[in-house]
């Protein structure tokens, strides 16, 4: 049961409440036990079925044609990780935005120092968008690779990804694009976003349990390997089998969280599309519009009527962003989430690196009452 | 005693998900580990009356299942025996 006594303004760090089916799916799945792919009986069987069909659910979901081609992971760090070092070679250059998460920047650190690929950050352009004719500029010095977030899990802000995919594909480029923040959000297909690759996470937009995400790979790409190890099948050789998607999902699945994975994106799918991001845009503008009625609250980013999902930034003049987060929860029972968020460039961009700002997430179960308590409550906390 | 084809997959995605056409389809079926006289591969098997492997054949083509192999056995006294 989640808390009444909480509102909960952090689901961009992990979505909160669950649908009740999600709770039931993964109880269910912890119950009845089994071991994908180890042994034959029923269990290991029942088990592999539940795999299987959230991945036939998820690869719907997200409108991916041949289910193969979603490799499940255990988070998008994983994901983005299986991609980056599965992709780029010694001598790759590789274009990312600022709005990068550490997930994308870490990896990408450590291979320009493993294998030497060369890195370059695409511009902003004025409020926060990617400068797209910079970007088609930047795009034909030979590039093996474009990292684009979709949406700032510091601002919010939608990017014209497939826009930034068209560029890419023209020049011979391969596009990654972190959908960390997007993934049951926006309606989106892999294929309309000029994407090769999409890596997700289950326990965000889509509403799912922590532990279980993926990575979503165009026809007819090929990865090296990441995380090697048993499959389950082929034992008696001793290098990774080559087909997907066992070929980069060594070691034993999260059944129990593809179990509650499945049961969420179904309930997504019984949305009307683009539902959810009407709502968390909404809830957005209505946020924004309430803390510019407060004095001394700034908030960071684009304005309110830009394209964006629920995830709002801001400062408070003359006080700590920590200090905010923590009265907001002790005195008012408001959940949000203070620092840099992991996107340390996404900060320098804005203004706010290294202090960071305080984050206001809404989402698909918070309120219009609850974005007024919120406002309300913030109000108290800088008069006081 | 009877004589069942018995279908390999090259891995657990493709197994399963045969599995799961069939049943969807109400075809017969039975999953079971491949045979050692088969395979060393470790994975699961397909079995089914002869009758029904080219309605299911096609059932798994359409659906981009890969067959690894596709053999009749006879149970035999505690072992398989390969027909074809």
């Amino acid at each position: 049961m989640s808390d009444p006594s909480l509102i909960y303004f952090n689901q961009a760090a992990t979505s909160w409440p669950k649908p009740e089916v999600v709770m039931q799916a993964v109880d269910q799945a912890l119950r009845q036990g089994g071991n994908p792919g180890r042994g034959n009986h029923g269990l290991a069987l029942a088990a592999a079925h539940r795999v299987e069909s959230a991945r036939e659910a998820v690869a719907r979901f997200l409108g991916l044609k041949d289910p193969s081609r979603l490799i499940f992971s255990f988070n998008a760090t994983d994901a983005l990780n299986m991609a980056l070092f599965g992709v780029l070679r010694p001598g790759d250059r590789v274009l990312f935005t600022p709005l990068e998460h550490n997930s994308v920047l870490r990896p990408l650190q450590v291979l320009r120092r493993r294998r030497g690929i060369h890195l370059q950050e695409l511009p902003l352009g004025q409020e926060g968008h990617l400068d797209l004719d910079q970007a088609g500029r930047l795009l034909q010095r030979r590039t093996r690779l474009v990292v684009v977030n979709h949406a700032s899990n510091v601002t919010g802000q939608i990017q014209d990804v497939r826009r930034l995919g068209e560029l890419a594909r023209r020049e011979g480029a391969l596009l990654l694009v972190d959908a960390a923040q997007t993934a049951g959000v926006l309606p989106f297909a892999l294929d309309e976003l000029q994407a090769d690759m999409l890596a997700f996470t289950g326990h965000k937009g889509l509403l799912g349990p922590t532990g279980t995400g993926g990575l979503c790979l165009a026809a007819g790409l090929e990865l090296d390997t990441w995380r090697v190890g048993g499959t389950g099948n082929l034992s008696h050789q001793e290098l990774p089998p080559q087909l997907l998607p066992e070929r980069l999902e060594a070691g034993t699945h999260n059944v129990c969280g593809l179990a509650g994975l499945e049961a969420s994106v179904t309930y997504l799918g019984g949305l009307e599309p683009g539902e959810v991001l009407r709502h968390e845009s909404r809830l957005r503008e209505r946020l924004y519009r309430g803390l510019l009625d407060i004095p001394g609250v700034r908030p960071v980013g684009p304005p309110p009527t830009a394209a964006s999902i629920g995830v709002l930034s801001l400062l408070v003049e003359g006080m700590d962003p920590a200090l905010v987060e923590y009265r907001l929860e002790k005195e008012c029972g408001i959940i949000c989430r203070t620092g840099l968020h992991c996107a340390p460039r996404a900060h320098r961009s804005w203004g706010t690196f290294p202090r960071g700002t305080v984050r206001l997430s809404p989402g698909w179960f918070n309120t219009e009452a609850e974005v007024d308590a919120v406002v309300q409550a913030l109000g108290k906390v800088v008069a006081t | 005693m009877p004589v069942h084809v018995y279908i390999t997959f090259p891995s657990t995605y493709h197994a399963i998900r045969a599995d799961r056409l069939l049943s969807q389809s109400n075809l017969e079926h039975q999953m079971l580990p491949v045979p050692r006289v088969l395979s060393s591969s470790c994975g699961s098997a397909l079995r089914l009356a002869p009758e029904l492997w080219p309605s299911a054949a096609i059932i798994l083509a359409e659906n981009g299942v890969q067959v690894e192999g596709e053999y009749r056995l006879q149970e035999n006294g505690g072992r398989w025996q390969v027909l074809e």
